[in-house]
């Protein structure tokens, strides 16, 4: 069949193993450029600086008047760092899960439904290659989103707020340089979790050439795992959902470090990654590319 | 896993080296190389399904040598720990409804918040005059910090930090009253109810928090306890309890759950024990905790002024005396008030009131604000009322 086509095209490139990391680099390159430069994405980022500008400026404005919150929030008025970790907690269970869900139905089944796949198998690289291409850019697309909040965050934070050593969770206080530290784990830790979900949107984009529908797809996915994990009679399913571990990155904040609940997160993480990796791997490899 | 795919697909098409096949054969060689990739994933799933339901980390092999009841209990006595550190997790699934924040302090990690649910608490002890507990939530944390006689609490929710001292004379008090946090305490109080009403039995050894253990059963001989079985897990070097399973009397699962998942047997750094309020927090008027009235807070002593307890053993009744009366609840709209309204009502020789009863546990609260509550069956609770 015809499919079997653009896949005898890669044999050729075996013989060449010196051009595969440049071409595989090349590509990635490309990807990335690619995905920067629409437009949309360019506007996912601008709304997703905004809410942490939202969080600190209206933080500001209500303690200006005299009230004084509890929790996260109200930390805020101590240190700015604090509105890059709250804005984590809000964009996380819905915001990011969006975000990741745009690009990641793009992936396959937008190059198929714009009937570019074809011509981009045509190049010498073997499907799994492509995947692996695809795969990588969305884990940059992920990774590049929970930066944007935390960046947008420490930017308001320290325009409109004290910096300063940082009062963690368990009332005792570290530099300002280790908060920085641990807000970059936490941003590391939630780029992480989105992976765990554009995986499982990358195999839900291998099934279908409409690009809508596998961003619906994803996204549906995505919520429906958040539902689930907001039933209390469905306990016993909550370790097998990803979305369980988001918010786990609090014991980050926490002195000493408590490792239990990330560690747990980070390899369901994996366990996420690697099946569905592997799903879309076996769909994508052995599928007819028509279009 | 991933080079692994890899490899196995950059020569996705059958072009062996052997010769050319024909073109039937190529296709059905094709379609079952094919087929056969999904093996990869089902995989992944059977690994991560494997590893994630504990098959593989629940190892029975111990090493452990043999130990009779007696010999765990001996051994038990004379447990000298200097110090550890560790997260218990405590499980309790007493029946209780999930309760509204009675509190309000909106924390679940409140006295009576530590009835339902799941709870994290870490802990750390460096000697009798050094300890620290944090209760863990999702974004929040309380903390006890001990350290001499400076007694610290800080919650993370109103950021408040409040200082007490304690008299010299207290060296062996635990911090705050806080209902059997860790697997010792909670063994402690097991332990102390043995007596000839309890048949005690060894069961096959076990691993808790990585570590290997010996396995204590307590079984209540009286039948009217509520109480089926009490299991103690026993390091089995230092025999220090690392967890502690209570299971109502005909019932497989366990009503409360108090377990380490992860534990260190190493004095903590002193750095865990001081406290200073940071800045910006609130910092309430420095009390002077008096010499004599038991441990607890202001608020647990209030609760706690008029309570005796009837019976001994498993079959102990508490009595608590100064609840606010039926009547004067039933008026109150809100959310006590609504709750109690839901049970049933009982009555008998000794007045009526309501009834609350769940698998472990029994309540029973009368109309002329008397309280009485054990791991006993009702008829022990009417029994105590009419005294």
């Amino acid at each position: 069949m015809s499919a079997a086509e653009p896949e005898a095209v890669a044999g050729p490139s075996e013989r060449l193993p010196v051009r595969r990391p440049a071409l595989g680099g090349r590509l990635l390159g490309n990807e990335i450029r690619l995905l920067m430069r629409r437009r949309r994405n360019q506007l996912i980022l601008v709304a997703l600086a905004a809410i942490p500008v939202i969080i600190g400026v209206a933080v500001k404005a209500t303690t200006n008047s005299g009230s004084s919150a509890d929790g996260l929030i109200g930390s805020i008025t101590n240190n700015g760092i604090f509105v890059s970790f709250t804005a984590l907690v809000v964009v996380i269970p819905i915001f990011l899960p969006m975000a990741v869900s745009v690009v990641v139905g793009e992936t396959i089944a937008g190059e198929a439904g714009a009937g570019t796949l074809r011509y981009l198998l045509a190049v010498p690289v073997g499907r799994t290659r492509l995947l692996v291409i695809k795969f990588l850019a969305v884990a940059f697309w992920c990774l590049l989103i929970a930066t944007t909040v935390a960046v947008a965050g420490l930017v308001i934070g320290f325009a409109l707020f004290p910096a300063g050593d940082v009062t963690l969770l368990s009332g005792t206080q570290t530099t300002l340089l280790g908060g920085l530290g641990r807000l970059l784990l936490v941003v590391g830790y939630a780029g992480l979790m989105m992976l765990a979900l554009a995986t499982a949107g990358l195999f839900i984009s291998t099934l279908t050439e409409v690009p809508l529908a596998a961003m619906a797809a994803s996204l549906g996915v995505a919520i429906a795992m958040q539902v689930l994990v907001a039933v209390p009679q469905l306990h016993a399913l909550r370790p097998w959902l990803i979305s369980n571990y988001f918010l786990d990155f609090g014991d980050v904040l926490r002195d000493p470090l408590l490792f239990g609940g990330l560690t747990h997160g980070a390899l369901a993480a994996v366990a996420y990654i690697a099946i569905f990796f592997s799903l879309a791997w076996a769909r994508f490899t052995s599928k007819d590319i028509t279009s | 896993m991933l080079a692994d795919m890899h490899e196995s697909s950059t020569s996705p098409t059958p072009s062996g080296p052997g010769g050319v096949p024909t073109t039937s054969r190529f296709t059905q060689f094709a379609v079952r190389r094919r087929a056969l990739r999904w093996l990869v994933p089902a995989g992944a799933v059977g690994v991560v399904a494997l590893l994630g339901s504990g098959v593989l980390s629940a190892d029975a092999n111990t090493n452990l040598t043999p130990q009779t009841a007696a010999q765990l209990l001996a051994s038990v006595a004379d447990t000298k720990v200097t110090g550890f550190s560790g997260t218990v997790v405590e499980k309790a699934a007493l029946g209780l409804p999930e309760l509204p924040n009675l509190g309000g302090s909106g924390s679940s990690s409140n006295l009576l918040g530590m009835l339902t649910g799941s709870h994290t608490v870490r802990v750390w002890y460096g000697g009798e005059t050094k300890q620290r507990l944090a209760l863990v939530d999702a974004l929040g944390e309380q903390d006890v910090f001990r350290n001499g006689r400076d007694l610290w609490q800080w919650d993370s929710q109103t950021r408040t930090a409040t200082h007490s001292v304690l008299p010299s004379d207290t060296a062996k008090p635990p911090p705050a009253h806080t209902p059997a946090l860790t697997p010792a305490e909670a063994a402690a109080e097991a332990l102390a109810l043995i007596d000839p009403t309890t048949a005690i039995s060894t069961d096959h050894t076990d691993s808790v928090a990585g570590r290997s253990t010996y396995t204590l059963v307590l079984t209540p001989k009286d039948t009217r306890s509520r109480v089926g079985s009490v299991r103690i897990s026993l390091d089995g070097k230092t025999r220090v309890p690392l967890r502690v399973v209570v299971t109502a009397r005909g019932s497989d699962h366990a009503a409360i759950d108090v377990s380490f998942t992860q534990v260190r047997f190493a004095v903590p750094d002193d750095d865990n024990f001081t406290f200073k309020p940071p800045a910006g927090a609130k910092a309430p008027q420095e009390t002077k905790v008096p010499s004599h009235p038991g441990p607890g807070s202001g608020n647990a002593k209030a609760v706690a002024a008029g309570y005796t307890t009837i019976g001994t053993g498993w079959t102990t009744v508490v009595k608590v005396t100064g609840v606010p009366s039926l009547t004067a609840l039933a008026k109150d709209s809100g959310q006590a008030g609504q709750l109690l309204g839901a049970l049933p009502s009982v009555s008998g020789s000794w007045g009526s009131g309501r009834l609350f009863t769940s698998s472990l546990m029994s309540a029973l609260i009368t109309d002329d604000g008397r309280a009485y509550v054990g791991a006993v069956d009702p008829e022990l609770l009417y029994q105590a009322a009419a005294k």
